[in-house]
Formats: C-alpha cells, sequence, structure tokens
C-alpha cells in the first residue's frame, strides 16, 4: 500500500525537448529534437538508450558516452533529474530546453563508466540514506542480488509498486518496535493503524540540500540567469531527527534551521546578526501581532521578497525552498516529508535558492 | 559543536590492497570527498580504488568532508575503508 501523495510524487515527470549538439551533427539536415517525459525519480544516463537511436545515424564515427547540458552547464549523471530541474530551471520552463552529446565526456563530471556505475551510484546513496536512518546498511547488504536487480529497474523504469515491495526489506520489521519511537505526544500513533504495512522511516533523516544564491533586482528575483558552474553550489547533507524531545514532530521549518542556522533565523536573533553573513532565506517573528510591528527600515539590509501568516506565526520569505518541485510549507512535518518527497534513494533532495542584492 | 577547519582521516585498508605507510592525514573541511579519493590514487598509484565509510558505504565524491565528518565521524576521526575490489558491494 503506498500513499497516495507519494504516487504523485513517483509519477511526476519533466517533459523534456532534446536536441543533439551541433558539433556532434554530421547529416544536412540535423536530426529534428527528441520530445519526451523524464521521470522526476531517474537519473539522466536511464535516458540514453531511449534517445540514442534517434540521433544514432547523425553521429560521427567514435565511441558513445552520452551526457546531457543545460545552457552550458554539463549535468551531473548521479543527481536525480528532477533535481537538476528545480535547481537549474529557476523558472520552471516546459519543455525543458537539453543538449545531448554522445562525444567529448567533460572532465569536470565524474567519469561515467556505464549503467553499473549509475547503478553502483544509486545502491550506495541507498545505503549512505539507510545509515542515517537505521544505524546500519544491513538490510541493504542482505538483500538478494535478485532484490538488487529488481530495486534497480523499478527506479528506471519509475515502478513504485514494484519498488515500495523492496523497500519493505530495507527497514528493520515494522511492529511494536521503532515506533516506541513515534513520540508518545503524537495523537496519530493510535489512529494511524493503516499504516503498518508502510516502511518505518527511523528515527533520523538523510536530507541533502544543494544551496544557490540568486540576485534580486527590486524586491523580486532577477529572471533567466543560468548557472555556469557547478562550484557556484553549496551542497549540504545532514541527518534530521523526527521527533522533538518533548514528543512534537519536528517541522521543516525547525529541521532547516537546525541544518543551516545562517540561513533561516527569527526575528529576535536579527538585531545582533553579522551584517556580512548573508540574508537569511527564512526568518519568523515571535508571533503574527508583531508583523504590524516589524519594522523593515531598522534591518537595511535584509528586504523580505514576501510575508505570510501561518498558524498564528508570521514569516517572512527571502528565497525559495523547493523538494521534488513543490515549494512545501514550513510547518510539513518532517515524517511526512520523508515519506512522500524523498527520493528513490530515500535522501530528501532539497533545492534552496537565497536572494542576494543585485551585482552593480 | 563549532565546524573544525581541518578533518583527520583515517585509511584503513581492505583485503589485498597494499597499507599505506603513514595511515592519519588532516585534510581541509571544506574540500569534497573527490580529493580524498583522487589523494588515495595518488598514494597506492592506482587509478581504481574502492572507498568507503565506516566499512558501509561509499558516499558521493561531491560531498564535504565536513558533513561526512560531522555525520559518520567516530572518535574525532572519519574512518575510511579503502580496497581493490567491492568490498562492501
Amino acid at each position: 500500500m503506498v500513499c497516495e501523495d507519494r504516487k504523485l510524487v513517483w509519477n511526476g515527470e519533466i517533459p523534456v525537448r532534446l536536441q543533439l549538439h551541433n558539433s556532434e551533427v554530421t547529416t544536412v539536415p540535423p536530426p529534428p529534437p527528441s520530445l519526451f517525459l523524464a521521470s522526476r525519480n531517474g537519473y539522466l544516463p536511464l535516458l540514453v538508450p531511449q534517445v540514442k537511436p534517434h540521433f544514432q545515424s547523425a553521429l560521427p564515427i567514435g565511441q558513445d558516452t552520452g551526457w546531457f547540458e543545460y545552457e552550458g552547464l554539463p549535468l551531473k549523471w548521479h543527481v536525480p533529474i528532477g533535481v537538476l530541474f528545480d535547481l537549474l530551471c529557476f523558472e520552471p520552463k516546459r519543455p525543458w530546453n537539453l543538449m545531448v552529446h554522445f562525444r567529448s565526456f567533460p572532465s569536470e563530471l565524474l567519469p561515467y563508466e556505464g549503467e553499473d556505475a549509475m547503478k553502483w551510484s544509486f545502491i550506495n546513496s541507498l545505503k549512505e540514506a539507510s545509515y542515517v536512518r537505521y544505524g546500519s546498511t544491513k538490510h541493504v547488504m542482505n538483500l538478494s542480488q535478485t532484490d538488487q536487480t529488481d530495486l534497480w529497474r523499478s527506479v528506471v523504469q519509475a515502478d513504485l509498486e514494484s519498488y515500495s515491495r523492496v523497500c519493505l526489506r530495507l527497514a528493520p520489521p515494522s511492529g511494536p518496535n521503532p515506533t516506541a519511537s513515534r513520540g508518545p505526544g503524537d495523537p496519530e500513533a493510535s489512529t494511524n493503524k493503516q499504516q503498518t504495512v508502510e516502511e518505518t522511516i527511523g528515527l533520523k533523516v538523510p536530507f541533502r540540500l544543494y544551496v544557490r544564491t540568486v540576485e534580486v533586482n527590486d524586491g523580486a528575483f532577477a529572471k533567466g540567469f543560468p548557472l555556469k558552474n557547478w562550484d557556484d553550489i553549496t551542497y549540504i547533507s545532514r541527518p534530521v531527527d523526527v521527533w522533538r524531545e518533548d514528543g512534537v514532530m519536528v517541522t521543516l521549518w525547525e529541521a532547516l534551521q537546525k541544518i543551516a542556522p545562517q540561513l533561516f533565523a527569527c526575528v529576535s536573533e536579527l538585531p545582533g546578526r553579522d551584517q556580512t553573513l548573508p540574508m537569511p532565506l527564512l526568518w519568523e517573528s515571535e508571533s503574527a501581532r508583531n508583523t504590524s510591528k516589524f519594522d523593515h527600515s531598522s534591518y537595511p539590509y535584509i528586504k523580505p521578497i514576501a510575508s505570510y501568516l501561518l498558524k498564528q506565526k508570521a514569516y517572512f520569505v527571502n528565497g525559495i525552498v523547493r523538494i521534488q518541485g513543490i515549494e512545501p510549507s514550513p510547518d510539513l512535518p518532517i515524517d511526512w516529508i520523508a515519506r512522500n518527497l524523498c527520493g528513490a534513494d530515500h535522501f530528501v533532495h532539497t533545492c534552496i535558492f537565497i536572494a542576494t542584492n543585485e551585482r552593480k | 559543536m563549532s565546524a573544525p577547519q581541518k578533518v583527520v582521516i583515517l585509511f584503513r585498508a581492505t583485503g589485498d590492497v597494499p597499507i599505506l605507510k603513514q595511515t592519519k592525514f588532516k585534510i581541509d573541511a571544506t574540500e569534497k570527498f573527490a580529493k580524498v579519493i583522487d589523494f588515495l590514487r595518488r598514494q597506492l598509484h592506482r587509478d581504481t580504488v574502492f572507498v568507503y565509510i565506516n566499512s558501509a558505504f561509499s558516499p558521493s565524491p561531491d560531498e564535504t568532508v565536513l558533513d561526512l565528518f560531522v555525520n559518520f565521524g567516530i572518535d574525532g576521526k572519519l574512518v575510511v575503508n579503502y580496497a581493490s575490489n567491492m568490498a562492501w558491494g
């Protein structure tokens, strides 16, 4: 049994328009672009066997290693397609216009040695996630060859049913146990009996943050700025607790604040803030009543792009948090996010855009 | 805990792979794990080496040494196992 939101995420696809790069075209006219849907939770190299026949006859003689490019940037093959789209296509454009190459594999990417390398990278990412969630990789190591093959095939084919079947074996058996850990104060713990066939997700959830700074012009994000270099992305990888010590579920806001306190702050923390730090992406006032009293002019280095009220709290937003193409509400519990929005490798891949002042 | 500037890496050989004369190294915490793999390849004069954290998983070369140390470090060190074949799948 798989919950509906997870299904929606797994069925998420990105329309891609693929063109063969000019330098590899040997025919007149050049081959027409190829249009297809790419699964969000899939990986770029898995598209190569699908698109190669379309371009094959136009290619020069030589050895083929397919790779992809967006606005001049070679795309990392081990990052899920949906994450690449969310991170690089700041204003989502559909179809997503990509270039495909089969020659001159770029040295700035990890060398790609075929589908086995892709599978190895995926399984190791899953093992790292398992290590965070359950403190060991034994459930992944204990998978039979058949199960491992089934798991990989389910990712290649974006087959959630088959994927979920194997995933049940990736967790300690559910039952009275780890859930003990389902905090004492959780009212849903007893009512959610139907969740017993779901995977247990453990006490910690692995988060992978991809942080990008974006220029702001007159209080709005600057349009169309391609990422030129992967070094402009900051990666942060951290386990996030599912439960607070008082038995309440940790929310996305609390988790992000803990992982990257420099990016998320409470209003009370702002006055003493080091002004050389970048502006926080999201900050929170003590209560909604303070919203009107919050005087932006006293924080000249911070200009919020938006503000909103949520459950008696006021938030000021200076950037974007994007997971699986969604801008999730800051009060969503980590438990829900881990169950529904994690990638096939069990990491919650989170794209973060922070506003910076326009460069003069 | 404040973030360390440098991380101590402890290399452990597995299987029939040469043992390094020196097994402890300090590396800038901001470096990517790819740098650790490169370093090890040069030390061993080998093109291929399989590298694991805590005998458990092989991290993405994009991860920072700091993140791996904070998340998986033991006793103030990051334990990196290396092998000439896929020791832990």
